[in-house]
């Protein structure tokens, strides 16, 4: 009885394994791929793209709810943001009309860039938040799964540069190392940049919704998308 | 004296009053009260005056972007209201802070107001939707409300800019209308433009009402409320048809269990026929359970079923040959018909026969002689080692049926193409078989004591007829030796 279990996995091991491997075929059958590697269509990257973004601003925005409420329970610590400590250095400030004149290929570039400074940020967040003493098991996962969704996200960007912009599209500009990770023993010091970490990511996590938003919208559905 | 306390009053009378409309002071510190977008484009602020101080005031709004220190003054003042600073799309920029402060200034001098940190993400607050539409639809039985809502007006949801939620709320109004919250169900109803409430009381009115949300930002206001009534009779008569055609069905529920549970056995019947056991006639399972071997076997012995040996001291020995004349065969051979036979008393089995003390017996059957008995004899002699002590054979006609009389002492012997019955009394014979240790002469066994016996010598069939009821043996050819009662008959010998 053991062998044929044993068999029986072995073979259900290989079926899945192939079918992961189909199952990327599912896509191609509309697309001509004259033996190149079959990609998935470019409404549906997109698509998933935005519901990605989307996802990590909504999760963001709790875990800052959370985090507050935890120090609430500290003694109502005053949590003053100073202003461009962990924020991204490079601010995309505009109005709604400036964005949207700025072109796909700048949106991908600057969604790329964004997420790879907030990929380390991130995970130095976790590992700090692992070190509190009340802090709530929502507020971990959220950070972890921030941390695993921003990676995703990346991979797909790299995609849609890829698609959008052609091969040559990706600039290898190494994100420059923003502010050293100190170890800081007073918990003042230990809140306050976690929570500008928190704070800061939020707002750039909205940045990225909204400038994946718009590209979905632009190449997509180009009358509906309105050009002031 | 008096006059001039008189006048010192009046005086200071007239003084106090002076300070009232001829002092002035600078303003008091004016407070913003809140900002507000309304679709992320543009935003508003306003602000709470605080004391003017006498003089007319004016006010100034300044802000100072996140990154920069450069001041910039509120680009609109009037399109908002009073006391308000409207900023427009050329002037909005999201994911920055502004840093705003209100300054009134009069003449006298100016008021600060604290500085307020604004980001438009945050403070994003949409319109609520207008003109909500209700409308009741009758489908079947099942009617259910149908509400409807247009975007508010500014909300670019096309371009996906922002994300917009919807959520919507109804009461049953009752006669004492208290506004009590909890009366409310709310529903969520995603990005749809339409939302459909199901089941409705009949004979009620409902209030409805609409609101959104845009992005992670504040929930607008109530709608205004949108009225509807409801007709009284509505699918009454559904559902009495449903109780009645519910009742029935239990009853006529009960009633099958309860024919069920009384008449079991014969439904149990009706639909399972009970498969007939196998029997054997005579087997019997209760015995063979019992497990008595001696019960059953007798059991099983019936009649017509094969008799199985009990003692074998009752035993009449008869030789049967048989002749071949009458059948067209050609193999002659001595046939031996050995039948045992019941009841046949054996006195004493001393004798033994040397030859063969056979009395040969013939039947009155004309035609039918048997005279070759020679081989038979030889073989009863030679090989069948006889040794029974008068043991009578006697041979029967072939055709006619064995001669059940026991008392019988007739021999005869028939060999083959005889008929012949021989009989060979058991008391002279004692047990011993016909054939004894040698098988070899046995060519056939046609029954349990039927044997054909082979005979490859030529033999002198014997014959010895004792019993007086022959009218004598006949013999054809052959030598006859005679030994008293022995009549030899020569036969051919054949093999078969």
């Amino acid at each position: 009885m053991k062998k044929t279990t044993v068999l029986q996995v072995c073979v259900a091991f290989v079926l899945c394994s192939l079918q992961a491997v189909i199952a990327s075929a599912v896509d191609c059958p509309d697309q001509e791929t004259g033996g190149t590697s079959c990609t998935i269509s470019l409404e549906k990257l997109l698509e998933r793209a935005a519901q990605h973004a989307e996802l990590i601003y909504r999760v963001s925005e709790e875990s800052k709810l959370l985090f507050e409420e935890m120090l609430v329970s500290f003694g109502g610590v005053n949590l003053h943001v100073p202003s461009g400590t962990m924020c991204a250095p490079k601010t995309v400030s505009m109005s709604k009309s400036e964005i949207q004149q700025i072109s796909d290929k700048w949106i991908l570039h600057s969604v790329l860039i964004l997420i790879q400074f907030w990929t380390n940020p991130l995970a130095d967040l976790h590992a700090s938040l692992e070190n509190y003493e009340n802090v709530s098991s929502a507020l971990l996962d959220r950070s972890r799964w921030m941390s695993s969704k921003l990676t995703s996200l990346e991979q797909g960007v790299v995609v849609l540069i890829r698609q959008i912009l052609g091969d040559g599209g990706l600039l290898l500009e190494v994100p420059e190392e923003t502010s050293d990770h100190i170890v800081s023993s007073n918990m003042l010091e230990t809140f306050r940049r976690d929570y500008s970490v928190l704070y800061c990511f939020r707002k750039d996590a909205h940045k990225i919704e909204t400038f994946l938003k718009l590209l979905k919208c632009r190449q997509i559905d180009k009358e509906n998308c309105s050009f002031f | 004296m008096r006059r001039d306390a008189e006048q010192a009053l009046t005086l200071m009378w007239l003084l106090s009053w002076i300070p009232h409309s001829m002092c002035h002071s600078p303003p008091g510190r004016p407070r913003l009260t809140k900002c507000r977008s309304p679709e992320k484009e543009t935003f508003t602020c306003w602000w709470e005056p605080g004391s003017t101080g006498g003089l007319p005031t004016s006010y100034h709004l300044y802000y100072r972007k996140e990154s920069s220190v450069e001041v910039f003054e509120c680009p609109d003042y009037h399109k908002a209201g009073n006391n308000s600073c409207y900023f427009d799309k050329r002037h909005t920029s999201i994911w920055i802070i502004y840093n705003i402060t209100v300054v009134a200034s009069n003449t006298l001098g100016k008021a600060y107001s604290e500085s307020v940190e604004v980001d438009v993400m945050d403070i994003v607050q949409p319109h609520p939707p207008e003109n909500v539409n209700v409308t009741l639809m009758q489908t079947k039985n099942s009617p259910y409300f149908l509400v409807q809502w247009p975007p508010p007006h500014d909300a670019d949801t096309r371009s996906g800019w922002v994300t917009i939620k919807y959520e919507v709320r109804l009461k049953m109004e009752n006669r004492g209308d208290e506004k009590d919250s909890s009366n409310w169900e709310s529903y969520d109803a995603g990005k749809q433009l339409e939302f459909s409430i199901y089941s409705p009381q009949p004979g009620a009115k409902y209030v409805i009402q609409v609101r959104c949300k845009l992005d992670q930002g504040l929930w607008s206001e109530w709608s205004p409320s949108a009225f509807i009534q409801l007709p009284d009779n509505m699918s009454d008569t559904q559902n009495a048809v449903m109780i009645l055609a519910i009742t029935l069905t239990v009853i006529i529920f009960l009633l099958t269990a309860g024919v069920l549970t009384v008449k079991m056995k014969r439904v149990k019947h009706f639909l399972l026929p009970p498969v007939p056991e196998p029997k054997i006639s005579g087997l019997d399972t209760q015995l063979l359970k019992s497990g008595k071997s001696e019960e059953i076997f007798s059991a099983l012995v019936t009649l017509g079923y094969p008799q199985i040996a009990q003692s074998s001291d009752r035993q009449v020995e008869y030789l049967v040959v048989s002749d071949y004349d009458e059948e067209a065969e050609s193999d002659s051979k001595a046939r031996l018909e050995y039948q045992k036979k019941e009841n046949c008393a054996s006195d004493s089995a001393q004798n033994s026969i040397q030859g063969l003390n056979t009395t040969l017996s013939e039947q009155a059957h004309p035609g039918i002689v048997s005279n070759q008995l020679s081989a038979v004899f030889g073989d009863l002699q030679q090989g069948l080692h006889l040794d029974s002590n008068g043991s009578s054979v006697k041979a029967q006609d072939q055709n006619t049926q064995m001669i059940s009389d026991s008392k019988c002492e007739h021999v005869s012997i028939t060999p083959a193409r005889f008929t012949g019955y021989v009989e060979v009394d058991e008391e002279k014979r004692e047990q011993k078989p016909l054939v004894g240790e040698d098988y070899s002469v046995v060519s056939d066994v046609i029954s349990d004591n039927i044997l054909v016996l082979q005979d490859s010598i030529p033999v002198q069939g014997h014959k010895e007829v004792k019993c007086d009821k022959t009218s004598g043996a006949e013999e054809t050819g052959g030598v006859i030796e005679p030994l008293g009662y022995m009549e030899t008959v020569t036969t051919f010998s054949s093999t078969s």
